[in-house]
Protein backbone atom coordinates (compact mmCIF):
# COMPACT_ATOMS: atom_id res chain seq x y z
CA UNK A 1 0.00 0.00 0.00
CA UNK A 2 1.75 3.43 -0.46
CA UNK A 3 2.22 6.12 1.71
CA UNK A 4 -0.34 8.74 1.90
CA UNK A 5 1.39 11.73 -0.14
CA UNK A 6 -1.03 14.08 1.28
CA UNK A 7 1.49 14.32 4.37
CA UNK A 8 4.35 15.87 2.31
CA UNK A 9 5.43 19.50 3.86
CA UNK A 10 3.21 18.94 6.62
CA UNK A 11 4.78 18.79 10.54
CA UNK A 12 4.01 16.88 13.15
CA UNK A 13 3.45 17.78 16.93
CA UNK A 14 6.75 19.21 18.94
CA UNK A 15 7.91 17.62 21.17
CA UNK A 16 11.14 17.80 23.53
CA UNK A 17 13.70 15.87 25.45
CA UNK A 18 15.93 17.03 28.49
CA UNK A 19 19.71 15.97 28.53
CA UNK A 20 21.63 15.02 31.26
CA UNK A 21 25.14 14.00 31.90
CA UNK A 22 24.23 10.59 32.79
CA UNK A 23 22.60 10.14 29.31
CA UNK A 24 25.51 11.34 27.32
CA UNK A 25 27.48 8.76 29.18
CA UNK A 26 25.17 5.89 28.44
CA UNK A 27 25.26 6.12 24.95
CA UNK A 28 29.29 6.64 24.80
CA UNK A 29 29.42 3.35 26.65
CA UNK A 30 27.00 1.48 24.99
CA UNK A 31 29.11 2.65 21.73
CA UNK A 32 32.31 1.21 23.62
CA UNK A 33 33.39 5.30 23.29
CA UNK A 34 36.29 6.32 26.02
CA UNK A 35 36.87 9.48 24.74
CA UNK A 36 36.42 11.49 27.89
CA UNK A 37 34.90 14.23 26.92
CA UNK A 38 31.76 12.49 26.48
CA UNK A 39 31.95 11.94 30.54
CA UNK A 40 34.74 14.05 31.88
CA UNK A 41 33.86 18.08 32.53
CA UNK A 42 37.97 18.82 32.88
CA UNK A 43 38.76 16.56 29.99
CA UNK A 44 36.36 18.57 27.76
CA UNK A 45 37.03 21.94 28.85
CA UNK A 46 41.36 20.63 28.03
CA UNK A 47 39.66 19.91 24.49
CA UNK A 48 38.49 23.50 23.68
CA UNK A 49 35.26 22.27 24.80
CA UNK A 50 32.81 24.68 27.43
CA UNK A 51 32.58 21.03 29.37
CA UNK A 52 31.15 17.53 28.39
CA UNK A 53 29.14 17.65 25.03
CA UNK A 54 26.72 15.17 23.40
CA UNK A 55 28.66 12.62 20.71
CA UNK A 56 27.47 12.51 17.06
CA UNK A 57 24.86 10.34 17.34
CA UNK A 58 22.94 11.74 20.55
CA UNK A 59 19.81 13.18 18.37
CA UNK A 60 18.82 9.86 17.91
CA UNK A 61 17.77 9.70 21.88
CA UNK A 62 15.38 13.11 20.81
CA UNK A 63 13.59 11.22 17.93
CA UNK A 64 13.50 7.96 20.28
CA UNK A 65 12.78 9.12 23.60
CA UNK A 66 11.07 11.99 22.64
CA UNK A 67 9.13 11.46 19.49
CA UNK A 68 8.95 7.59 19.54
CA UNK A 69 10.82 7.00 16.56
CA UNK A 70 10.06 7.47 13.03
CA UNK A 71 7.66 4.62 12.90
CA UNK A 72 4.57 6.38 14.51
CA UNK A 73 4.77 8.65 11.57
CA UNK A 74 5.24 5.85 9.05
CA UNK A 75 2.32 4.11 10.44
CA UNK A 76 0.52 7.18 10.28
CA UNK A 77 1.17 7.76 6.74
CA UNK A 78 -0.38 4.09 6.27
CA UNK A 79 3.39 2.26 5.94
CA UNK A 80 3.57 -1.29 7.17
CA UNK A 81 6.24 -0.89 9.82
CA UNK A 82 6.89 -4.94 8.96
CA UNK A 83 8.64 -3.81 5.96
CA UNK A 84 10.28 -0.64 7.36
CA UNK A 85 14.30 -0.08 6.81
CA UNK A 86 15.86 2.57 8.04
CA UNK A 87 17.42 4.28 4.04
CA UNK A 88 19.65 7.16 5.77
CA UNK A 89 20.51 9.48 8.48
CA UNK A 90 22.33 12.69 8.61
CA UNK A 91 22.81 15.50 10.69
CA UNK A 92 23.65 19.14 10.87
CA UNK A 93 25.43 20.48 14.03
CA UNK A 94 24.45 24.21 14.56
CA UNK A 95 25.58 24.10 18.17
CA UNK A 96 26.58 22.15 21.35
CA UNK A 97 24.27 19.45 22.77
CA UNK A 98 25.24 20.53 26.54
CA UNK A 99 23.79 18.57 29.80
CA UNK A 100 20.82 20.75 31.37
CA UNK A 101 20.10 21.72 27.56
CA UNK A 102 15.87 21.23 27.27
CA UNK A 103 15.43 20.32 23.21
CA UNK A 104 12.48 20.76 21.11
CA UNK A 105 12.08 19.25 17.87
CA UNK A 106 9.50 19.09 15.07
CA UNK A 107 9.82 16.91 12.20
CA UNK A 108 8.24 17.16 8.77
CA UNK A 109 7.50 15.30 5.68
CA UNK A 110 10.21 16.55 3.33
CA UNK A 111 9.20 14.42 0.25
CA UNK A 112 7.46 10.83 -0.04
CA UNK A 113 8.88 9.08 -3.66
CA UNK A 114 7.82 5.73 -5.25
CA UNK A 115 10.12 3.12 -7.09
CA UNK A 116 8.73 1.13 -9.04
CA UNK A 117 10.67 -2.06 -10.30
CA UNK A 118 10.27 -5.09 -12.24
CA UNK A 119 9.35 -7.03 -9.25
CA UNK A 120 9.07 -4.67 -6.35
CA UNK A 121 8.27 -1.37 -4.85
CA UNK A 122 9.55 0.72 -2.77
CA UNK A 123 8.38 3.90 -0.80
CA UNK A 124 10.95 6.46 0.42
CA UNK A 125 10.01 9.01 2.64
CA UNK A 126 12.14 11.83 3.62
CA UNK A 127 11.84 13.55 7.15
CA UNK A 128 13.50 16.18 8.89
CA UNK A 129 13.84 17.22 12.35
CA UNK A 130 14.89 20.40 13.57
CA UNK A 131 15.95 20.86 17.01
CA UNK A 132 16.50 24.15 18.98
CA UNK A 133 17.66 24.39 22.58
CA UNK A 134 16.05 26.38 25.51
CA UNK A 135 17.53 29.86 24.51
CA UNK A 136 16.00 29.30 21.04
CA UNK A 137 19.14 28.40 19.36
CA UNK A 138 19.00 25.68 16.25
CA UNK A 139 21.79 23.03 17.38
CA UNK A 140 20.83 20.04 14.76
CA UNK A 141 19.09 19.37 12.14
CA UNK A 142 18.29 15.78 11.54
CA UNK A 143 17.60 14.25 8.08
CA UNK A 144 16.29 10.57 7.73
CA UNK A 145 15.49 8.76 4.76
CA UNK A 146 12.75 5.36 5.70
CA UNK A 147 11.97 2.58 2.63
CA UNK A 148 8.83 0.97 3.01
CA UNK A 149 9.31 -2.53 0.70
CA UNK A 150 5.94 -3.16 -1.24
CA UNK B 1 46.96 16.93 18.82
CA UNK B 2 45.15 19.05 16.61
CA UNK B 3 44.34 18.36 13.18
CA UNK B 4 44.84 21.44 10.77
CA UNK B 5 43.72 22.19 7.70
CA UNK B 6 46.52 23.00 5.64
CA UNK B 7 48.31 19.24 6.53
CA UNK B 8 45.67 17.80 4.94
CA UNK B 9 45.29 16.51 1.49
CA UNK B 10 42.80 15.22 -0.78
CA UNK B 11 43.37 10.94 -0.78
CA UNK B 12 44.33 11.35 2.85
CA UNK B 13 43.07 8.57 4.95
CA UNK B 14 41.58 9.43 8.36
CA UNK B 15 43.21 7.26 11.15
CA UNK B 16 41.11 3.88 11.07
CA UNK B 17 38.89 2.33 14.13
CA UNK B 18 38.53 -1.49 14.83
CA UNK B 19 35.67 -2.09 17.41
CA UNK B 20 35.56 -5.27 19.52
CA UNK B 21 33.26 -7.47 18.06
CA UNK B 22 29.97 -6.58 18.81
CA UNK B 23 27.51 -8.50 21.55
CA UNK B 24 23.97 -9.14 21.89
CA UNK B 25 24.64 -7.08 25.60
CA UNK B 26 25.44 -4.35 23.87
CA UNK B 27 22.87 -4.54 21.50
CA UNK B 28 20.81 -4.11 24.98
CA UNK B 29 22.61 -1.34 26.37
CA UNK B 30 22.29 0.04 23.17
CA UNK B 31 18.53 -0.14 22.89
CA UNK B 32 18.06 1.59 26.69
CA UNK B 33 20.60 4.57 26.14
CA UNK B 34 18.91 5.27 23.01
CA UNK B 35 15.35 4.55 23.94
CA UNK B 36 14.71 2.27 20.38
CA UNK B 37 13.36 -0.56 22.08
CA UNK B 38 12.16 -2.48 18.61
CA UNK B 39 12.53 -6.10 19.45
CA UNK B 40 14.24 -7.23 16.48
CA UNK B 41 17.33 -6.23 18.49
CA UNK B 42 17.33 -7.80 21.27
CA UNK B 43 14.49 -10.58 21.57
CA UNK B 44 15.41 -13.89 19.12
CA UNK B 45 12.27 -14.78 18.70
CA UNK B 46 10.88 -11.55 17.37
CA UNK B 47 13.82 -11.37 15.14
CA UNK B 48 13.16 -15.07 13.44
CA UNK B 49 9.93 -13.93 12.64
CA UNK B 50 10.62 -11.08 11.27
CA UNK B 51 12.78 -13.18 8.70
CA UNK B 52 16.39 -12.19 10.42
CA UNK B 53 17.15 -15.71 11.63
CA UNK B 54 18.30 -13.61 14.77
CA UNK B 55 18.87 -10.13 16.38
CA UNK B 56 20.51 -7.65 14.51
CA UNK B 57 22.32 -4.36 15.43
CA UNK B 58 20.41 -1.21 15.30
CA UNK B 59 21.73 0.61 12.51
CA UNK B 60 22.34 3.82 14.59
CA UNK B 61 24.84 1.75 16.62
CA UNK B 62 27.14 1.67 13.67
CA UNK B 63 26.35 5.04 12.61
CA UNK B 64 27.39 5.94 16.50
CA UNK B 65 30.79 3.63 15.66
CA UNK B 66 31.49 5.53 12.63
CA UNK B 67 31.02 8.51 14.91
CA UNK B 68 33.47 7.24 17.45
CA UNK B 69 36.23 7.02 14.63
CA UNK B 70 35.64 10.61 14.01
CA UNK B 71 35.36 12.23 17.24
CA UNK B 72 38.77 9.73 18.14
CA UNK B 73 40.31 11.79 15.01
CA UNK B 74 39.35 15.33 15.48
CA UNK B 75 37.29 16.05 18.88
CA UNK B 76 33.73 17.11 18.79
CA UNK B 77 34.17 21.12 18.41
CA UNK B 78 35.05 20.69 14.31
CA UNK B 79 31.81 18.33 12.96
CA UNK B 80 29.56 20.30 10.81
CA UNK B 81 27.55 17.30 9.17
CA UNK B 82 27.29 13.84 9.18
CA UNK B 83 25.43 11.67 7.17
CA UNK B 84 25.26 7.47 6.29
CA UNK B 85 23.74 5.13 4.35
CA UNK B 86 22.50 1.98 6.01
CA UNK B 87 23.48 -1.22 3.54
CA UNK B 88 23.31 -4.17 4.98
CA UNK B 89 22.53 -5.31 8.11
CA UNK B 90 25.32 -5.85 11.12
CA UNK B 91 24.93 -8.43 13.71
CA UNK B 92 26.67 -9.90 17.05
CA UNK B 93 30.04 -11.29 16.77
CA UNK B 94 30.87 -8.62 14.01
CA UNK B 95 33.73 -6.40 14.78
CA UNK B 96 33.25 -2.98 12.49
CA UNK B 97 36.13 -1.19 11.35
CA UNK B 98 35.83 2.48 9.85
CA UNK B 99 37.78 3.89 7.65
CA UNK B 100 37.86 7.35 5.71
CA UNK B 101 39.14 9.19 2.94
CA UNK B 102 39.95 13.07 2.42
CA UNK B 103 37.29 13.81 -0.52
CA UNK B 104 37.31 17.77 -0.77
CA UNK B 105 38.66 20.86 1.28
CA UNK B 106 36.44 24.24 0.87
CA UNK B 107 35.96 27.05 2.28
CA UNK B 108 32.46 27.74 3.94
CA UNK B 109 30.99 30.65 5.92
CA UNK B 110 34.59 31.70 6.78
CA UNK B 111 35.50 28.50 7.70
CA UNK B 112 38.18 25.71 6.16
CA UNK B 113 36.04 22.64 6.34
CA UNK B 114 37.25 19.07 4.50
CA UNK B 115 34.97 16.53 3.72
CA UNK B 116 35.60 13.10 3.63
CA UNK B 117 34.06 10.15 2.63
CA UNK B 118 33.52 7.45 5.44
CA UNK B 119 33.06 3.56 5.24
CA UNK B 120 32.18 0.51 7.46
CA UNK B 121 32.77 -2.89 7.06
CA UNK B 122 33.05 -6.11 8.87
CA UNK B 123 35.96 -8.54 9.70
CA UNK B 124 35.14 -10.23 5.88
CA UNK B 125 34.59 -6.60 4.42
CA UNK B 126 31.25 -6.38 3.89
CA UNK B 127 30.20 -2.73 4.14
CA UNK B 128 27.61 -2.10 6.71
CA UNK B 129 27.29 1.73 6.09
CA UNK B 130 29.02 4.22 3.65
CA UNK B 131 28.65 8.40 4.08
CA UNK B 132 30.69 11.25 4.78
CA UNK B 133 31.61 13.82 7.31
CA UNK B 134 32.17 17.76 7.47
CA UNK B 135 34.44 19.16 9.34
CA UNK B 136 36.08 22.50 10.11
CA UNK B 137 39.48 23.04 10.95
CA UNK B 138 42.16 25.48 11.60
CA UNK B 139 44.99 26.59 9.87
CA UNK B 140 49.06 26.29 11.08
CA UNK B 141 49.77 30.08 12.80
Amino acid sequence: MALDKSFIGKSFEPFSFEVDKSKIRELAQALGDENAIFVDDEAAQAAGLPGIVASPTFPTLFKMWGEGGSTRHIEAMGGNLLRLLHGEEEYEYHAFIRPGDVITGQTTVVDIDEKKGRSSHLDITKMQTEYHNQKGELVAIARTTIVIRG
Amino acid sequence: MTVHFDDLNIGDEIPSLTTAPITETQLVKYSGASGDFNPIHTVHHVAEEAGLGSVISHGMLVMGLVGRAITDWVGMAPLRQFGVRFVNITRPGQSITITGTVVEKLEVDGEHRVRCEVSAADQEGEQKVTGSFVVALPLHG
